[in-house]
């Protein structure tokens, strides 16, 4: 009796892991018949305004867009688990330029370069950030139209920077000793600090250490993190911890943005997409926050770090053309402009360079500039890995857990480690 | 489990080309995870969360259990409102936590600074950031600790303690001798039930710290996590969740076997008496 029932017992386990594992495998898009393009993209402002436009599509084409919205790791899941076991049903790839180039390796995406020479009047690739375009080519392909745009920059408080008598600062050393001057003179938190592991991490601090000539590797075979510039760069972020929030080690880009906005910091270097959360009503420093550039370091260089999306279209897709039409479509200038108003964030120069958009959005002058100086992170199969190998030391050593110089290189043998792996 | 068993012994990576062969790599999976620092540190971090946040789990539970037992108005309110934090989604409790302990908007700071102590990094100081964590587990787990122990106490017959209070017994000495005893098969069960659990850790945790600063509450679950679905290297992955169930397995065997030996040597007790 016994042994029957734990029997049973054990065959409705089975039936209930059974279940759980395959409706956690099946990944197959909501709605939309076969002659629907099934869009899969990041949930937030710019997906908004992505799902917005393919409703405005919807009405004047034959072919309907469905657009499924997920969050930043759930995307890349979704789309891999897809493709991996072979149920993938999206036409249009929506991606982190950092995760393109696996999605190339991997076969997932179409090459481009032909539609894009068929519609290149009417797509006008000049138009885009030049550096999405670069970052979007593999092998001289274009895999991805730009979708949405963002940038690391400075904000600063007007106000305070006004009575404590300092200039916005100018390069890195000016920064750190803006920051304590701020603190010391109006009370308030010099500035903010992204130190959560591992992204956000490693954007800030790339954002100083290029403009120390500092790299992540020399020639994409070995790490050259372990060098005096990435040490001097990370040395300088240091300093400026003791005059940023006393949890810049958990914070994110919102949580810093939060801070700024809430009136607690007096500067802040963060992406471009987080300005709108701080010019808007909710915002207690709306009508004194100003926009610059990033500092440079010794270089004389100004590296903002760049992020922001892409569009692709799958190579699995039956719909590769009506795909890219949307794509080229929904990433023109008046769709763009179009979904400023729906939380938008444009990639295109005529966007970001018009006197209207400038005005009503005050930060697009010096996201230009920082567009133009941004860099990229290397284009890798295996960037998630490099990013899980270099940021752990990195935050041990700004919590005075370990020295830099362990840091660095605990960074550096990790990275090659990892990229031993590749070769 | 035998489709991960078999996974483990592969290099199996979602993320490689469509249709790429998948070779078999005999122990080298289990070498991998055996020798990697990340692993290991990953183990000792959730030892370090999970052995005081069951041991805390456990004491607060029996006293919450003794005292939601005694008869009163609004008990079953009370009991209700006591589970509640058991009933909330670990995402949410993870957020919840996070703002409770920022340095800058947080809670906990605000009432430290009423009474005039200053505000504290809890969840980047590396002496403060494990515990928020043992804190935050004990918070959402306690409660389904005291519901098993309650179930215990409702169960157990009054009349050892009738008679022990005719004898003079204090409460002390009645809660000794007679119910912790009688609440020692439950509190095992508890035990390898919330070892397991508590094991299982993740969500609060990717949403309160990342698993920094650092590794420092980089517990298995991220581990996982972050090789299985960041990396996508499900055959690593597989062989760690294999060495994870054999330790858990070995566990469970170690703690119902020692169950099982002292539930006989206290029916022997009781035979003898």
């Amino acid at each position: 009796m016994n042994r029957r029932i734990t029997t049973r017992l054990i065959a409705a386990v089975t039936v209930l892991v059974a279940g759980t594992a395959l409706s956690g495998c099946a990944v197959s898009a909501n709605g939309g018949g076969s002659d629907t393009i099934r869009v899969i993209a990041q949930t937030g402002g710019p997906g908004t305004a992505l799902a917005d436009a393919a409703k405005v599509w919807n009405k004047s084409h034959a072919t309907k867009v469905n657009v499924d919205l997920f969050d930043y790791d759930a995307t890349r899941e979704r789309t891999v688990l897809g493709f991996s076991s072979g149920k993938n049903s999206y036409d249009v790839i929506g991606m982190d330029y950092a995760w393109e180039k696996q999605y190339v390796d991997s076969g997932y995406l179409e090459p481009l370069n032909g539609m894009v020479k068929s519609s290149a009047k009417s797509i006008d690739m000049n138009d885009y950030i030049q550096a999405y375009v670069d970052w979007g080519t593999i092998d001289k392909q274009q895999y991805a139209l730009p979708w949405f745009g963002a940038v690391y920059m400075l904000y600063y408080r007007k106000d305070l920077l006004q009575q404590a008598g300092v200039e916005v600062p100018k390069t890195w050393d000016e920064y750190a000793k803006a920051a304590q001057t701020l603190q010391e003179k109006t009370g308030v938190t010099g500035t903010t600090l992204i130190g959560k592991r591992d992204d956000p991490l490693l954007d800030e601090y790339w954002s100083i250490a290029w403009s120390y000539g500092a790299d992540i590797t020399k020639d994409g075979k070995h790490s050259s993190m372990d060098s005096p510039e990435a040490r001097q760069a990370f040395d300088v972020w240091k300093k400026v911890a003791p005059y940023a929030p006393g949890d810049a080690l958990s914070a994110d880009w919102p949580a810093a943005a939060a801070a700024f906005a809430e009136g607690k910091t007096a500067m802040m270097i963060n992406f471009s997409d987080t300005s709108d959360s701080l010019i808007s009503g909710t915002s207690k420093v709306k009508d004194n926050v100003g926009f610059a550039p990033l500092p440079a370091g010794p270089t004389g260089k100004s590296t903002p770090n760049l992020g922001g999306w892409g569009l692709g279209v799958s190579a699995k897709s039956t719909h590769r053309q009506e795909a890219f039409d949307f794509v080229a479509w929904a990433t023109a200038a008046k769709q763009q402009q179009a979904g400023l108003a729906n939380g938008g964030s444009a990639s295109r120069i005529s966007v970001l360079s018009n006197p209207q958009n400038q005005a009503k959005y005050p930060y697009y002058e010096a996201a230009l500039t920082n567009y133009k100086n941004a860099v990229f992170f290397p284009v890798t199969s295996h960037w998630v890995d490099w990013e899980a190998a270099m940021a752990p030391p990195l935050s041990s050593a700004l919590n005075g857990q370990i020295s830099t110089d362990e840091a660095f290189s605990q960074s550096s043998q990790r990275l090659d480690a990892e990229i031993a792996k590749e070769k | 489990m035998l489709v991960a068993l078999y996974l483990s012994f592969t290099d199996t990576n979602l993320s490689n080309a469509v249709g790429a062969p998948v070779h078999n790599v005999g122990l080298n999976n289990y070498a991998s995870v055996l020798t990697s620092t990340d692993f290991s540190s990953a183990v000792s971090t959730t030892c370090w969360i999970i052995i005081p946040a069951v041991v805390i789990e456990m004491v607060l539970g029996v006293g919450i259990a003794l005292w939601l037992n005694r008869p009163r108005r609004y008990a079953r309110g009370m009991r209700a409102v006591t589970l509640l934090p058991y009933l909330l989604v670990p995402v949410v409790i993870g957020n919840f936590f996070r703002m409770f302990y920022s340095a800058q908007f947080g809670q906990l700071n605000y009432y430290l600074s009423l009474v005039g102590l200053p505000a504290h990094a809890w969840l980047t100081d590396p002496a403060t950031v494990r515990w928020a964590v043992v804190a935050l587990e004990v918070w959402h787990t306690t409660p389904f600790v005291a519901l098993l122990c309650l179930a215990g106490l409702a169960g157990m017959s009054p009349d050892p303690l009738e008679a022990s209070m005719v004898d003079g017994a204090n409460a002390w000495q009645r809660f000794v001798h007679i119910v912790l005893p009688d609440l020692l098969p439950i509190l095992g069960a508890v035990l390898v039930l919330r070892a397991m659990d508590a094991i299982q850790l993740f969500d609060e945790v990717y949403v309160l710290t990342g698993g920094g600063p650092g590794r420092l509450t980089s517990v298995i679950n991220l581990y996982l996590y972050q090789f299985g679905f960041r990396q996508f290297q499900i055959g690593q992955t597989s062989a760690a969740v294999t060495v994870i169930v054999v330790f858990l397995a070995a566990l469970a065997l170690i703690a119902f076997s020692i169950m099982r030996s002292r539930s006989r040597s206290r029916e022997r007790n009781s035979g003898l008496g």
